[in-house]
């Protein structure tokens, strides 16, 4: 039987949209240039009234989720936010904005370069996704299960086995379980959050616990957006720290930060 | 009564809307993908070296075959492994978390455009080594020319391009005059100056030209405009952070440069009741 031979090169018969749509953002023109808006609508609401009457963290649940959230959604999101808002100068993400402060990186760079260094954020996603399917079940026999399957290794922050929970450098994390504890009170708090802090509960004799991701997980999960949205909330919860120790160093001299001396720089490497 | 503002003319936009105009190319499907005047795959696959169309690409003209093989010496030059210089640090920590390495390695090409090291610190090298040209051709003295640049520490004049934010010498601008000697490549008169602007530098100061302005001063001899060197330069740092960010992505995680609580000076304000 003779080869199949690859098709030419042509274009698919697709019909591609006429225009871009959107149900987020409706721009009325100006009636003397149709590419200024005069009013700007976020999912119906006028914008300007948003900025007079509700805050940011409202806003930014409106944008993604189509809906204003109630006192009670409005007020987990803000808290989640304050708790999250800053990954601490020691975190990957601030040391990566801080080296482009005295390396002299043009401003507008800090945010992006410390946002994609930012520790755990693609894993916010399986987070969520996780907490969802776990979330009627038992949580302590969720953890005797998960943990006999596997022990997370003492040394690595993350557990695969249960994206979100895990060590801070071989501990579980007090503040964070702390923060949590704060966050499970609040009435707006659902079936994730309560349900994740049983679990941590259960895990504590072995030293382990909340990650920041999920506890970013937790809450986003119970304030209903769909878990691809995880990482890019997450950063967005994260960046004002990033950017804050970014600056801070910003046009510093270089022998602002420490440095590390040949004397122990060790290369290991051989030639092929 | 306010009178109604005239429409304003939108032509200029009207005319671009749903097209577009490429000075570059663009994919005829069934027919080619044209780059440049030529086919990108019938013509220039095979025959280009990545660096070669990289160039082409940069500048929007063919670059001759030596000049390419020096620019890949270049990148060569720019692609150190070592975690400690700020642009492989940030893949090197990228790395140790846990991201992608393409998410690393683009961090790390980001950080480098800046003003104290990186591609965008040969515009300033280009510019200067061109205006010192000019006024060189009009009858200035090199030691007018340095007294015109602003004031550096301990009275050092501060000229991007020469001298060096870590260490005093260039082993890079050895090992690219040698690779212009082996591919029989003149000195232009932009590299004349940059050398002549550093013997002075190095009798009156002890400080040499560095990687940004040898290049700058190549590239320049060689056609570039201050711009085009910028843009050919863009992912000269991309190997080096590549390499930090894989070391570490290859080992477990966290392991990059612990750091305690105390190993940060906390040097603000004392504990502090959030007032109502």
């Amino acid at each position: 039987m003779s080869k199949p031979e690859r098709p030419r090169e042509a274009m698919r018969a697709a019909r591609f949209a006429e225009r871009i749509s959107t149900r987020i953002w409706q721009e009325t023109p100006s009636p003397t240039n149709p590419y200024v808006a005069d009013e700007v609508r976020c999912h119906g609401y006028e914008l300007r009234d948003l900025m007079l009457r509700r805050s940011l963290p409202d806003t930014v649940y409106l944008l993604l989720r189509g809906e204003l959230p109630n006192p009670e959604q409005s007020r987990l999101l803000e808290r989640l936010s304050i708790a999250l808002i800053n990954p601490g100068p020691r975190s990957a993400a601030c040391r990566a904005a801080v080296a482009c402060g005295v390396g002299r990186t043009d401003p507008a760079h800090l945010l992006p370069v410390g946002l994609m260094t930012l520790e755990q954020a693609t894993e916010v996603e399986a987070a969520m996704r996780f907490l969802r399917r776990q979330r009627s079940s038992d949580p302590a026999a969720v953890a005797a299960e998960l943990h006999g399957e596997s022990e997370p290794d003492r040394h690595q922050p993350g557990w695969p086995q249960a994206p979100g929970f895990g060590r801070n450098h071989g501990s579980a994390d007090p503040w964070l379980a702390q923060i949590a504890e704060d966050l499970a009170d609040l009435p707006a708090a659902g079936a994730c959050l309560r349900w994740a802090r049983d679990f941590t509960t259960a895990l504590s004799p072995r030293d382990i616990g909340w990650l920041p991701h999920g506890l970013a997980a937790a809450v986003l999960a119970d304030l209903g957006f769909p878990p691809r949205s995880g990482p890019g909330l997450y950063q967005w919860l994260r960046l004002p720290g990033i950017l804050a120790h970014g600056l801070e160093y910003a046009n510093k001299d270089i022998t602002a930060l420490p440095y590390v001396d040949d004397s122990h720089y060790d290369i290991h490497t051989e030639p092929d | 009564m306010t009178s109604t503002p005239n429409p304003t003319d939108t032509a200029y936009w009207d005319r671009l809307r749903g097209r577009i105009e490429s000075r570059t190319g663009g994919w005829r499907v069934g027919e080619a993908v044209y780059s440049h005047g030529y086919s990108l795959l019938g013509e220039l696959v095979g025959e280009l070296s990545w660096v070669e169309l990289f160039a082409l690409y940069a500048t929007g003209r063919r670059q001759p075959r030596p000049v390419c093989r020096w620019l890949e010496a270049f990148f060569l030059c720019m692609s150190w492994p070592d975690p400690r210089i700020w642009c492989n640090q940030i893949g090197a920590l990228g790395g140790s978390v846990g991201t992608s390495p393409v998410a690393g390695t683009c961090a790390g090409i980001l950080a480098s455009d800046g003003s104290l090291y990186g591609p965008r610190t040969l515009i300033d090298a280009a510019l200067f080594l061109r205006q010192a040209l000019a006024q060189r051709e009009r009858g200035t003295t090199i030691d007018a020319l340095l007294r015109q640049a602003r004031p550096g520490g301990k009275g050092k004049p501060r000229i991007v391009g020469f001298a060096r934010p870590l260490a005093s010498g260039d082993a890079r601008v050895d090992a690219l005059e040698r690779v212009r000697q082996d591919l029989g490549l003149p000195r232009g008169p932009h590299l004349q100056l940059a050398f002549a602007v550093e013997q002075t530098l190095l009798e009156k100061y002890q400080e040499g030209m560095n990687v940004a302005g040898y290049v700058a001063a190549f590239l320049s001899d060689h056609g570039f405009q201050p711009r085009e060197i910028y843009q050919v330069s863009t992912l000269c740092v991309a190997a080096g952070v590549l390499a930090s960010h894989r070391d570490q992505a290859s080992r477990p995680q966290g392991r990059f440069l612990p750091l305690r609580c105390e190993d940060i000076a906390y040097t603000g304000k004392g504990p502090r009741e959030v007032p109502e």
